[in-house]
């Protein structure tokens, strides 16, 4: 499968401050990647290294498998972005500023009217952009993103200011470019939307990836299971079951890690052992909750 | 490059700011030649210096004078509007982080740059020329009044259209200084006060002109300012259509840089202003909007 973005060991310092630290990630052709981290965590800075605006103190990137520092223009040719807060010319209509984009590009203007109708907003493409509610200008900057039919999308906080309606249709969106074998490269806080969204994620903290991986692994799974007291010997039989990989401690409960199939061996073996369960079920962690764990401080 | 100057000139073109300028630049001259038109029919029949203002009030009301009217009113009142210009077109990318946007797509920086003066100094010229066009009508209106003639020969056109080039020249390195000062400050209001700023310090420089009476290196620091120069051409483009401000005014002619070397020092001043915002655009890194 192509990589289409590779980073070694990419570190970018401010002063004494290290905002990204020895990053190393790998985002594949058709995937949608989620890029996570608390606020501050360093990931606009890593964008902005990815696109060239911000260079970095030492690492190298690879878009579209080009040095993002040597062939910027060759590298972003295919590449369509949306960082932060879409910024736009506030006295154009968003028709205007999509032609701007185009014929920088050396695109047709009529590429900019296609481009509205996709992101839903004809109808309001040429009135002024400062007129433009926050879900509209979103949607102007996924336009802007897509305006040169990239083959690679960065897209930082998407979603943010749409309301459920919108934040869905922007989903759809996604899910349809990666569809079309485009590559899309997820920011956002929403962890719902990238939990339903991305195949794989990178969680960043404090300049650093502290977890990186396929979704479906890196969340826990298991059994769960709530007794009535004497928790401290139902551990004990769990653990030494030969089938049982292992026991944690999971809020006023224990997670067993275990297949979903042995919820019935596991009731066995408890109530034989004369510990009374209260509740048993399969467990799979939502990535909200994975996501507090590894970031919470250590 | 083409494409980017189109993108350039769609953005300015439709900006509020950009029709505002031009609008108060085209009444500030219609004001300057129907105020020199009152005081020409009012102060008729003066004598000595006066007469002699007078009289040089009525050539700049006159074909071709009032080309030279028009180019002095785009270089002087002009310089300012030029400056407000570059600066709004420079520093609202930062302050909007439109940058950002568009250096995302297209990383040739030094590329946008370029785009970015040559369509400011394209829109000067398109500003001059209905400068032109607002003095001459302005002119031709006055004629009966004041018993001249509408003639324009082909010499004179001529003359305007190297004229022309030459007041667009000497605004040249005032929009270079406030790109560059834009691009340093990374801010709209800083560029415009120092761009400003200078254009008020040129004019104070009258006091650093006393100094070159001491001549040897004084005269030649004073030879080499920017303003200094940029007189040449200014007197250059008023001699080209008949007023000679030195009869009124405590111009020696003899202090001022030769055409050549005016040419010269406004173009070593530019390159070099060009070159260090070049250097600064290309190395520093892009964030969002200010």
């Amino acid at each position: 499968m192509d990589v289409v973005i590779r980073t070694e060991e990419l570190t970018r310092r401010f002063g004494t401050r290290v905002a990204v630290d020895r990053v190393n990630l790998e985002v594949r052709q058709g995937e949608i990647f989620g890029f996570l981290g608390p606020n501050g965590a360093g990931k606009t800075t890593t964008i902005g290294m990815l696109l060239g605006l911000i260079k970095p103190t030492s690492g190298r990137a690879f878009v579209l498998g080009h040095d993002i520092q040597r062939e910027a223009a060759v590298a972003l040719r295919d590449v369509g972005a949306m960082i932060e807060a879409p910024a736009f010319y506030p006295y154009l209509s968003g028709r205007d500023n999509l032609r701007v984009l185009a014929r920088a590009s050396g695109l047709p203007d009529s590429r900019a009217d296609e481009t509205l109708a996709h992101v839903d907003l004809a109808t309001r493409g040429r009135d002024r952009f400062s007129t433009y509610s926050q879900g509209m200008k979103q949607r102007l900057g996924i336009a802007a993103a897509l305006l040169h039919r990239p083959r690679l999308i960065i897209l930082d906080e998407p979603t943010n200011g749409l309301d459920p309606a919108g934040q869905l249709e922007i989903r759809s969106l996604v899910r349809s470019l990666a569809g079309s074998g485009r590559t899309v490269f997820l920011c956002s806080h929403m962890l719902h939307e990238v939990e339903q969204l991305c195949q794989r994620v990178a969680i960043l903290k404090q300049g650093r990836i502290i977890a990186q991986g396929e979704v479906a692994t890196l969340l826990r799974r298991g059994v769960l299971v709530r007794t009535m007291g004497e928790r401290e010997r139902a551990a004990a039989l769990l653990r030494a079951a030969p089938w049982i990989a292992g026991v944690s401690d999971h809020a006023d409960a224990l997670l067993i890690d275990a297949p979903n199939d042995r919820t019935a061996d596991i009731n066995a073996l408890l109530t034989s052992g004369g510990v009374p369960v209260a509740e048993i079920r399969s467990y799979e962690a939502s990535l909200e909750e994975f996501f507090l764990e590894v970031t919470a401080e250590r | 490059m083409i494409d980017l100057i189109r993108a350039e000139w769609l953005k300015l073109s439709r900006r509020p700011l950009s029709w505002i300028l031009l609008v108060i630049f085209l009444l500030l001259l219609a004001a300057q030649v129907f105020t020199q038109f009152a005081l020409v029919m009012r102060l008729p029949d003066r004598t000595g210096v006066a007469g002699a203002q007078i009289e040089e009030w009525r050539r700049g009301l006159a074909f071709p004078g009032i080309f030279a009217t028009t180019l002095s009113h785009v270089n002087g009142v002009g310089g300012i509007f030029a400056v407000i210009f570059a600066a709004g077109a420079m520093g609202s990318e930062y302050s909007w982080g439109t940058l950002r946007t568009q250096l995302a797509r297209d990383p040739a920086r030094g590329r946008y740059l370029l785009a970015k003066l040559a369509t400011i100094m394209l829109m000067l010229a398109v500003a001059t020329l209905l400068a032109l066009l607002v003095g001459v009508v302005c002119a031709a209106a006055l004629a009966p009044l004041l018993g001249h003639a509408i003639a324009v020969s082909v010499e004179d056109l001529l003359r305007l259209a190297l004229a022309l080039v030459r007041a667009l020249y000497v605004l040249f390195p005032y929009v270079l200084l406030t790109l560059y000062a834009t691009l340093f400050s990374r801010s709209l209001l800083a560029g415009l006060s120092i761009g400003l700023f200078y254009i008020i310090l040129e004019v104070s420089f009258g006091a650093l002109a006393l100094l070159r009476v001491l001549g040897g290196f004084w005269a030649l620091a004073y030879n080499l300012t920017i303003g200094q120069n940029i007189n040449t051409l200014t007197l250059m483009n008023r001699h080209a259509f008949g007023l000679r401000p030195e009869t009124t005014a405590p111009l020696d002619l003899a202090q001022l840089p030769s055409p050549l070397q005016a040419t010269l020092v406004i173009a070593v001043y530019s390159g070099a202003l060009l070159f260090l915002s070049l250097h600064l655009i290309r190395s520093r890194d892009v964030t969002g909007p200010a």
